[in-house]
């Protein structure tokens, strides 16, 4: 009797719910679809993050032996000389990134974007063959490229009459040497970004200068250049962003040396992290590189990007 | 063909889903046995190394017919040694027994230590003594309690181009490193070549030669508190040693990558420092064409009666204390550590010559080597072996050996003008900042 009364309550309870799903479905179902993108987040993403930022206001080894120090990691940023010098390679490569690489993506994609250029598809689809490489293929390339004695590079140089220059082991030159292998690299790239905001100008610009009597600098200075401000705000916070991350190529070849000429901040992160097992200091080199990229990126948005926001 | 409404579909999909989920999840999971019979993992880097530890455990097997299996797992260099750390800290997930390479070791032991100490069952054996601790057990020592074991005796001897040395007039054997320093000047003037060159930073080889060297002389990185002494008489007469070789111009900075090897081949470099790995494995590997042109001695004393010899590098073997099955881990890995046969596939394998004394007297380790002009190199090893100096390792390996290469040995060679004392003092304080930083 029971039994079959528990069976009744059963029965009736999973027609309510049956019922309820019926009614609720559509608002549901949804979010139930969104929902493995935001669990992943939240587990991998989210909770790093905030843990991260919880771990920067701790000291000790590990995640375990912790012992709260307050502002004492952020403090101790100014006092680590080491970790200044992090921040001035990064920015060194970072400035090369900006001033050289940005620069000459921008005049080959002009050049490319030129009526007297052909076969504009093949060099769009060879500049881009360095973005796919694994970084760590193009470290070990660049080894022997940079290499003192039989590198490539030093090779060219000396048909100018320049000496061999120890690019790897020589400090005043590493991060030069890796602003090089970063040109190489993301050129392509960024001279696509270019190119897709050249195509995005009304050729009717052109043509109206044209007639009133401009030439082509004065076409570039006062149609061109405008006209790519919000490409500019993109190509310049995506280039400062990516050249503050960078890791695989000092970290493969140099290990941050000769004596941290090579020392990024993504490199010391994971040396503080991984090699000193000092999470909680290493949290909070990645907070204020977290500031510095959010300060940059404000600055680059009010310089390039007011306009570009208005429109 | 039955049509499949949106309820269907909703219900198939969210199925789908749950399964996928549940499958993916399984990943995250530790491995466990479902089976009567348990598996351990045994997490390692180097597939050549795994491979006299694969036929220890067949020979394990044969003999003690264990009612368990061992799983080999290899990962790269530093996602293993990365992934270790980190299972150890979530506690699951990771292995039962894993190989640590030397200088990973004192990453697991910052606060509470991750690995099993061997000591006590390494007692109960009675076989600790008949082990060349240097080797085997200092460099996965701390503070008395042994976390790991090695099988690596890694003596370090002086590898010479003999057909070289021998045009040039070089006396052999060298006895001291005076002597060497005369004999290299000689042969700098009368060929523009060098004899030996200095590893300056870590893409060169690291603390490399200052290391032998100073480990050689009675000094070393730590204390026996762990704390560094780099600014102790060994490691300055080293690194002025060294910076007055390349002052004096009869030696010079290590070339980087495959020109180093270039310049092995071509005699434009004629000596090689280290242990086996060194001097017989990367050198039969890099430039298998000098075959027969090498000859062995003891490293030059420093003083009369000091030490002819040092350790350098190596990989021990822990067991994890988040194993499920340490007694039987522990079994395995002094299992393999200490049975002479065991050991000789090393030897067969990778030319390692092992740190457990009655293996090393196995009259198969003394054979003729024809790399080295046929010359008995186990001979020589049995003979300066015992001269390998105690040594100190630290939780805070990784600052103290960075600081040395950074502030001590790299600028000490790159500037010549810079005094090897005051960048070793600055190496000391650096060091004794972070340490004080940290702790």
């Amino acid at each position: 009797m029971a039994t079959a009364q528990a069976r009744l309550t059963e029965g009736g309870s999973r027609f309510e719910f049956n019922h309820w799903w019926r009614h609720n479905q559509r608002k549901f179902a949804p979010y139930i679809f969104i929902a493995p993108f935001f669990i992943i987040f939240l587990v991998f993403g989210l909770y790093p993050i905030v843990y991260s930022f919880v771990l920067s206001f701790y000291k000790g080894f590990g995640f375990e032996q912790k012992t709260f120090f307050g502002l004492g990691n952020y403090i101790h940023l100014f006092r680590d000389a080491r970790y200044i010098k992090a921040v001035l390679n990064t920015t060194e490569y970072a400035a090369g990134s900006l001033f050289i690489l940005s620069p000459l993506a921008l005049l080959v994609a002009l050049a490319i974007n030129s009526v007297y250029v052909r076969w504009k598809g093949l060099y769009k689809i060879g500049l881009f063959f360095p973005v796919i490489t694994s970084a760590v293929i193009i470290a070990i390339i660049f080894g022997r490229v940079l290499d003192q004695q039989y590198g490539l590079l030093n090779l060219l140089l000396s048909w100018f009459g320049i000496a061999p220059v120890a690019w790897l082991s020589n400090a005043p030159v590493v991060m030069p040497a890796y602003i090089i292998m970063g040109i190489w690299t993301w050129l392509g790239i960024n001279s696509l970004y270019w190119l897709a905001g050249l195509n995005g100008i009304n050729k009717e610009y052109y043509e109206a200068a044209s007639i009133d009597g401009a030439n082509a600098w004065s076409s570039f200075i006062h149609i061109t250049l405008p006209m790519l401000r919000p490409v500019i705000l993109f190509v310049v916070i995506q280039a400062i962003i990516g050249s503050y991350n960078l890791f695989e190529a000092p970290f493969l070849l140099t290990q941050g040396g000769p004596s941290d000429a090579s020392m990024t901040l993504t490199l010391y992160i994971y040396t503080q992290g991984f090699q000193n097992f000092n999470v909680g200091y290493a949290s909070a080199i990645a907070y204020s590189m977290t500031v510095l990229l959010l300060v940059l990126s404000v600055l680059n948005i009010r310089l390039f990007g007011w306009k570009a926001a208005g429109e | 063909m039955a049509s499949i409404n949106r309820r269907t579909f909703l219900k198939a999909t969210g199925g789908l889903a749950t399964a996928s989920g549940a499958w993916w999840l399984s990943g995250c999971a530790p491995a466990f046995n479902t089976g009567a019979k348990k598996t351990l993992q045994f997490w390692a880097f180097s597939d050549t190394r795994i491979f006299w530890q694969q036929k220890a455990w067949e020979l394990y097997k044969k003999l003690k017919k264990p009612d368990f299996d061992i799983n080999w797992v290899i990962f790269p260099y530093n996602q293993m040694h990365d992934k270790v750390l980190i299972t150890s800290q979530a506690g699951s997930g990771g292995p039962d027994i894993v190989d640590i390479e030397i200088s990973q070791f004192s990453r697991f032991i910052k606060g509470d230590v991750v690995f099993v100490d061997l000591g006590p069952k390494l007692q109960e054996m009675g076989v600790l003594d008949n082990f060349y601790r240097p080797s085997a057990t200092d460099p996965w020592t701390w503070k008395g309690k042994i976390y790991g074991i090695g099988n690596e005796l890694n003596t370090c001897l002086m590898s010479y181009r003999w057909d070289i040395w021998k045009k040039a007039g070089v006396k052999t054997p060298i006895e001291t490193w005076d002597e060497f320093a005369e004999e290299a000047k000689r042969f700098h003037q009368d060929t523009g070549n060098h004899l030996i060159e200095q590893m300056y930073d870590a893409v060169t080889g690291g603390q490399g030669y200052w290391w032998v060297m100073t480990l050689q002389g009675g000094g070393g990185l730590f204390d026996a508190n762990g704390l560094p002494v780099l600014n102790k008489a060994p490691s300055i007469r080293t690194l002025t040693y060294q910076q007055n070789a390349l002052k004096d111009g009869w030696s010079m900075r290590r070339p980087i990558g495959p020109a180093y090897n270039t310049a092995l081949s071509e005699g434009k470099i004629a000596t090689v420092l280290g242990p086996s790995w060194n001097f017989s494995g990367f050198t039969q590997e890099n430039i298998p064409e000098t075959k027969g042109k090498w000859h062995l001695q003891p490293l030059p004393r420093w003083t009369a009666g000091g030490s002819r010899t040092a350790t350098w590098g190596g990989t021990g073997v822990s067991v994890l204390k988040t194993s499920e099955s340490v007694a039987e881990a522990q079994d395995f890995v002094l299992f393999e550590h200490s049975t002479p046969e065991a050991l000789l596939y090393d030897f067969a394998e990778r030319q390692v010559w092992p740190t457990y004394k009655p293996a090393l007297d196995d009259p198969r380790l003394s054979q003729p080597l024809p790399f080295f002009d046929n010359q008995k190199v186990g001979d020589l090893i049995k003979e300066v072996s015992p001269e390998i100096n105690k040594w100190y390792n630290s939780p805070y390996y990784p600052e103290t050996n960075g600081s040395c290469l950074r502030l001590g040995i790299t600028p000490a060679l790159l500037d010549l003008k810079m005094s090897p004392e005051a960048a070793l003092n600055n190496a000391q304080n650096d060091a004794l900042d972070t340490i004080s930083f940290e702790s």
